[in-house]
């Protein structure tokens, strides 16, 4: 490490040892670092120094947290079985003389009544679902807008950027680009039929139910404020919930109707941090977390544990973050945790006090629960 | 900080590697799984430089991981890992960016789509003079040639070798270690002649 004696700054920045150091430590580089600046305290500042620019210098990263990337490589997971080509065997091995199945005239007799069969299969195969088609009433964006009596005001988003719609019940919808909506004119009903992706700040208003109509799914509100993700080719409608509390249902629903004007939030209710998938071909909706679950408005948390028993830590995430979190009280009750934990997100929270519990959490609808076998003695 | 900072995403021991790679040429879906886990984060970061929609960016991710497992039988055991998939993402996204012809496929000396944007992440500072000089040298890092610039991400934001880099910029491993000691030298030199104007500049205030 003599080198570093005459380095300056610049030089400490683009040094790969160094960077590793800051960015990527382990115990021995850590630990070697230590030694030298003990070794050098004339170095000390001029290390510092260089460690925060090497810190702060990041490049302009999208924000992906952990969770999508679990969710996107669960969905081509997905795909890839459903793609999984029938097992072919390969070619056959070498040909003496050519079996009756290898002739040209059984080939071709062959391969016609196999075009024969293919097509009666398929018809037979996709007439139901061709038929269901066509009995399934369509709840697309068009359709729903394009029928009603009087024509609905549109606001079209082609800006490029997000832009603010202030509906006239004080509402706020922040519609993404590319989207739009549709409501009758003057805003005389609170009903919204919505196309692509918009986050929605409603004003409570519990005498008169807030309605948004994407994609077959209905999603019920008397006042808070959530995303709506209703492109017209995703085959699935998601809602996140960022404050209050809403209610979402199929437009199919037997008892849609009915829901739609009570004034009680009745169908699957979502609250904070919480988000519903609707599966649009199969008429499903599943609940599980947002992404990033953020702190719910409330005294500020300081996070911080000191031989705190778990039940405790647990308490304050459930409150800070509005989930529910299921674990064996019993089991848990006497484990202490200390640790610091202002700054990190919730799952990554999670991932530390499992760390150190020797714990598993897993998302089942919309909660969270703790596989544990209890801390060591 | 915990593991998955903005840097946390060290590629695995070769040997770990190549063993992954084999497996899911081999057909196995928990190979698959980890395989895309493991690498999803720097190609999703590596992608950013071309497209800054994120769902355009998820959906080729995807399409790539579908493709070579679709095209698995014919894909060569033998590769450098990261930057085989990085080179390959590089590809399918020239080829299905908005507005993207089969000429301008490959050729983004011509289209620029190479963007990067450094920032300054004030919350690792705490000193007025640390964050001038980080705003310094991000103005410097914005400053080099884009090929320059694409070889310094590389080595220092992506921690890879100069064979890996290479393989990534279809370049020889030569180039790299031209392109990145032109790189800074050009940090270097820019460097003190900033850091003069900025005493000077001092110096007139007080």
């Amino acid at each position: 490490m003599k080198r570093y004696l005459q380095y300056r700054i610049e030089d400490f920045v683009w040094d790969q040892a160094f960077r590793q150091w800051v960015l990527l430590p382990t115990r021995e580089t850590d630990a070697r670092w230590q030694q030298w600046l003990a070794e050098h305290p004339d170095k000390v500042a001029l290390v510092a120094e260089a460690r925060a620019m090497v810190q702060s210098l990041q490049l302009r990263e999208l924000p992906l947290s952990d969770q999508e990337i679990r969710y996107a490589v669960q969905r081509t997971l997905g795909q890839a079985r459903k793609q999984q080509a029938p097992f072919i065997p390969d070619a056959d091995g070498p040909v003496r003389r050519l079996p009756f199945y290898q002739h040209s005239w059984f080939r071709m007799a062959a391969s016609l009544i196999l075009i024969a069969g293919l097509g009666l299969w398929a018809w037979t195969v996709q007439l139901p679902s061709r038929l269901s088609a066509l009995m399934r009433p369509d709840f697309s964006y068009d359709q729903l807008t394009g029928t009603r009596q009087p024509m609905l005001t549109e606001t079209v988003n082609r800006t490029g950027k997000v832009m603010p719609v202030k509906l006239t019940d004080g509402s706020l919808v922040i519609l993404k680009a590319g989207s739009r909506i549709s409501y009758v004119p003057g805003f005389r009903s609170r009903e919204v039929f919505l196309s692509g992706e918009a986050f929605f700040e409603v004003t409570k208003n519990p005498a008169r139910p807030f309605l948004i109509y994407a994609n077959g799914l209905v999603t019920k509100v008397l006042g808070t404020s959530f995303l709506i993700r209703a492109y017209p080719k995703d085959p699935e409608v998601i809602v996140e919930v960022k404050t209050g509390r809403v209610a979402v249902f199929a437009q199919t629903d037997p008892q849609a109707s009915r829901k739609m004007s009570d004034r009680e939030l009745d169908g699957v209710v979502l609250t904070p941090n919480q988000k519903i998938v609707f599966e649009r071909s199969e008429v499903r909706l599943s609940k599980s977390l947002v992404a990033d679950p953020q702190v719910v408005a409330g005294p500020a948390q300081r996070f911080s544990f000191d031989d705190t028993p778990l039940p405790t830590v647990f308490a304050t995430l459930e409150r800070a973050y509005g989930v529910d979190i299921v674990y064996d009280e019993e089991l848990l009750a006497n484990c202490p945790l200390t640790a610091e934990l202002a700054d990190q997100p919730l799952f990554e929270k999670l991932d530390v006090i499992c760390r150190v519990i020797e714990a598993r959490y897993e998302l089942i609808d919309g909660q969270i629960v703790i596989n544990s076998r209890g801390c060591k003695p | 900080m915990p593991m998955s900072g903005p840097y946390g995403s060290s590629s695995p021991d070769r040997s770990a590697e190549q063993q992954l790679w084999a497996r899911f040429l081999a057909g196995e879906e928990p190979a698959f799984d980890a395989l895309m886990t493991t690498y999803y984060r720097p190609l999703f970061r590596y992608a950013t430089r071309f497209s800054r929609d994120k769902e355009f960016i998820k959906d080729c991710i995807q399409d790539l991981f579908l493709y070579l497992w679709e095209r698995r039988a014919s894909l060569r055991a033998d590769v450098m890992l990261k930057p085989y998939l990085m080179a390959s993402l590089r590809r399918y996204m020239h080829r299905h960016l908005p507005g993207a012809t089969p000429a301008t496929e490959l050729s983004d000396d011509k289209t620029q789509l190479f963007d990067f944007e450094f920032s300054v992440e004030e919350q690792f500072i705490d000193q007025e003079t640390t964050f001038h000089r980080s705003r310094h040298m991000q103005q410097l890092l914005q400053t080099l040639p884009r090929r320059q610039k694409e070889v310094v991400y590389l080595k220092f934001f992506q921690e890879m070798e100069r064979e890996q880099i290479a393989e990534v910029m279809d370049i020889a491993p030569q180039t790299v270690s031209n392109l990145l000691q032109l790189a800074l030298k050009h940090l270097r030199q820019y460097w003190k002649i900033e850091l003069l104007t900025l005493l000077v500049v001092h110096f007139n205030l007080f």
